[in-house]
């Protein structure tokens, strides 16, 4: 077998590994950025993804305009959750990241009571529009029309989210106010305000990721602890404060989770922490750190 | 700071982890308290999860359990009933603590309940050196069968793959491809093909496909992939839960439902989940010990009955927990003046044939159902998503 015929054979599989890598990169970017420029370890962010594949359930019948409801809802109700998560944090600001840790696991564990309460326990259907439900063939593959879709909107917001971050002065002052927040307090920028947007953009990037996630990752039980498990996997691997990090991290760990699982399924268990492990052995400081002074 | 930050960070997300298995170490229970009048109403137990993912089934068999002793003026064989009720919780170790307070603190004379079989498993030993009849309403592995004051209303775990076996060696023409959650439970249908779908003639396609239990946040595709590769006739797996949701949606959505017909254990459509996998599930072929379509007298006035106290049709859960009522009804009515723990356990083992929503059934050597096993498919009628039934499998464990 060729490499045309290899290629063949895994296709699915690696176009799969881009959406999922992707999608678990709207997760990974407001996580890694929250943590390297905030010092705040947000394990709530996956109740916000969540929050999000809730509100696909709640508001989108297959339509366009509750779909597109679901994704505006989404931004306001990510970005309010993340002024909240700011906003009760900060006073912990001194205590040291533990302090931080049980704060948001207890915000975590609430909302995994409440989505339970408003779910009845079971996994909710949460529907793409009518007109991505189906197939497509994809070289003679037959493969979902949404995560298509999907690939192609994640990877919009990717690249938005790059340029932003890493090409604008607005990016630049961030990334500064994460490699050194005294020195930019020092240029006279309030930094309080520059975290706030950014816990802010970040959270509302995990709960759209949560709308538009939703038909492939869908609102059930225990479906915001495992998100939030391969995003912490994604942020260590990427390197902390980095959306390029971020970025690298998920397609890597997307791909070895499709098409890594596919090629070796009886390794599966071991693949995810194993590749982990690979790239703390290679890269200690993960794949795209940020430059920091020593 | 840097490498300050890293190391923190990883501490926190080990000290996570640690929290909560800490938080479900620490749910201990108190023990001692008022002792069971004789005289006075027969004590009974409920032990279902109030919370976690069991909640949902939790929920399906409450109803059932309740809507018997309201149809019978909330008496169990004519005596007045105290029902005490006890959160199974999701682990072994909240349902090990309620399990203990309904027989230590409340001195139940029955208990009835249990969705998870790791529960059951844990929680089985109690009840037989305490002498108190433990009525399984769907927990049911294997390896729990036939001990002493062990009861189950529901099924054997396996029986669903026992009674399909043969009805696919000879209707499949050609290997199956076999997929199923990688835990004990799938393990248990794994190795009830080899007794029941090999001796028919039955073949593999290749060796069974382990998916993880739970998927999560994973997704099914990589395993899907492995069936195309061992190219099947058809597609037999074990799910259930979230699982069996997602795994029928991809499984449709890949182009595999369109190639090869899929074939599974009732529990993968039947009642919450088959809602939420929609159309994505009609046309599989399942088998189950119960279906809201049977045509006798007893499931008429059931479903009937059900569907106007709940606003939503009973599933082989609710029917399962009602029938732990029935059991306990007669068993109780049999004890007369004495319906102690003992006495009831007794005569739980001279009850004969129940007659039941799901068809008449009667308590196996195993002290679980011997009863008939129904082809069912899934159809779209109308807007809604139901099971049909289509022919009798066979009676597993006669």
């Amino acid at each position: 077998m060729g490499v045309i015929g290899w290629l063949d054979a895994n296709l699915v599989s690696i176009v799969d590994g881009v959406a999922y890598g992707l999608l678990l990169f709207t997760l990974a970017a407001g996580l890694s950025l929250v943590f390297g420029m905030m010092d705040v370890l947000n394990l709530a962010h996956g109740t916000l993804y969540l929050a999000g594949a809730y509100l696909t359930f709640l508001l989108s019948g297959g339509g366009w305009l509750g779909f597109f409801a679901a994704i505006a809802a989404g931004i306001a109700i990510g970005a309010a959750g993340g002024v909240l998560l700011t906003a009760m944090t900060q006073p912990l600001a001194g205590r040291g990241h533990l302090d931080q840790a049980l704060l948001t696991i207890g915000v975590a564990l609430i909302g995994a009571e409440v989505f339970l309460a408003l779910s009845g326990g079971d996994p909710l259907p949460a529907s793409e529009p009518a007109a991505l439900d189906g197939s497509i063939s994809l070289l003679g593959h037959v493969y979902p029309t949404y995560r298509l879709v999907f690939i192609g909107v994640a990877a919009l917001l990717a690249l938005l989210v790059y340029l932003v971050f890493e090409r604008s002065t607005l990016g630049a002052l961030v990334r500064a106010a994460v490699a050194d927040r005294e020195m930019v307090q020092a240029l006279g920028v309030d930094t309080r305000k520059v975290l706030l947007a950014v816990f802010a953009f970040g959270a509302a990037l995990a709960a759209v990721g949560g709308v538009l996630g939703a038909p492939i990752i869908g609102p059930a039980p225990g479906v915001d602890e495992s998100v939030l498990v391969l995003s912490l996997v994604v942020v260590v691997v990427g390197g902390l404060g980095s959306i390029r990090g971020a970025l690298l991290g998920a397609l890597y760990i997307g791909q070895v989770q499709s098409l890594g699982v596919a090629l070796i399924p009886e390794y599966a268990p071991f693949l995810l922490f194993g590749s982990m492990f690979l790239v703390l052995a290679l890269r200690p400081r993960g794949l795209a750190p940020v430059a920091r002074p020593a | 700071m840097s490498e300050l930050n890293r190391r923190g960070f990883l501490r926190l997300t080990g000290a996570a982890a640690a929290t909560s298995v800490l938080a479900s170490a620490c749910s201990g229970s108190s023990l001692g308290g008022s002792e069971a009048d004789a005289g006075g109403p027969v004590k009974i137990g409920l032990l279902l999860p109030d919370a976690g993912v069991y909640k949902g089934l939790g929920d399906d068999q409450r109803n059932g359990w309740k809507l018997f002793l309201e149809q019978n003026g909330g008496k169990l064989g004519g005596r007045e009933v105290k029902v005490v009720t006890a959160d199974e919780g999701e682990e072994p170790d909240t349902a090990k603590a309620g399990a203990e307070k309904l027989l230590k603190q409340e001195r139940c004379q029955a208990v009835c309940g249990v969705i998870s079989s790791g529960s059951l498993v844990a929680i089985q030993e109690m009840f037989t050196a305490a002498k108190v009849p433990l009525i399984s309403t769907n927990a049911s592995p294997t390896q729990v069968q036939g001990k002493e004051y062990g009861w189950r209303t529901s099924f054997v775990n396996d029986h669903p793959s026992v009674a399909f076996g043969e009805y696919l060696a000879k209707n499949v023409g050609g290997p199956i491809s076999l997929i199923v959650a990688d835990y004990a439970a799938g393990h248990d249908h794994i190795k009830a093909l080899d007794t029941s779908f090999k001796p028919a003639g039955g073949e593999l396609a290749g060796k069974p496909i382990l998916a993880p239990f739970p998927i999560g946040g994973r997704s099914f595709q990589p395993y899907l992939q492995q069936i195309e590769k061992q190219k099947p006739k058809a597609v037999y797996c074990f799910f259930a839960g979230a699982d069996a949701v997602k795994f029928v949606k991809e499984y449709k959505k890949f182009g595999l439902a369109d190639k090869y017909q899929l074939y599974a254990p009732g529990w993968l459509t039947e009642g919450g989940v088959l809602a939420a996998q929609g159309e994505a599930a009609v046309g599989i072929l399942n088998s189950l010990n119960y279906s809201t379509d049977l045509d006798n007298a007893a499931n008429q006035k059931f479903v009937s009955a059900f569907t106007k106290a709940y606003d939503q049709p009973p599933t082989a859960f609710s029917v399962a927990a009602y029938d732990a009522g029935l059991v306990l009804d007669r068993a109780i009515a049999a004890a007369g003046e004495k319906a102690t723990a003992e006495a009831i356990e007794r005569q739980l083992g001279k009850l004969g044939e129940i007659d039941s929503p799901r068809g008449a059934w009667k308590f196996g050597q195993n002290r679980s159902p011997v009863q008939k096993w129904y082809l069912r498919k899934v159809e779209k009628r109308g807007d809604a998503i139901t099971n049909v039934v289509i022919e009798e499998l066979g009676t597993p464990g006669e």
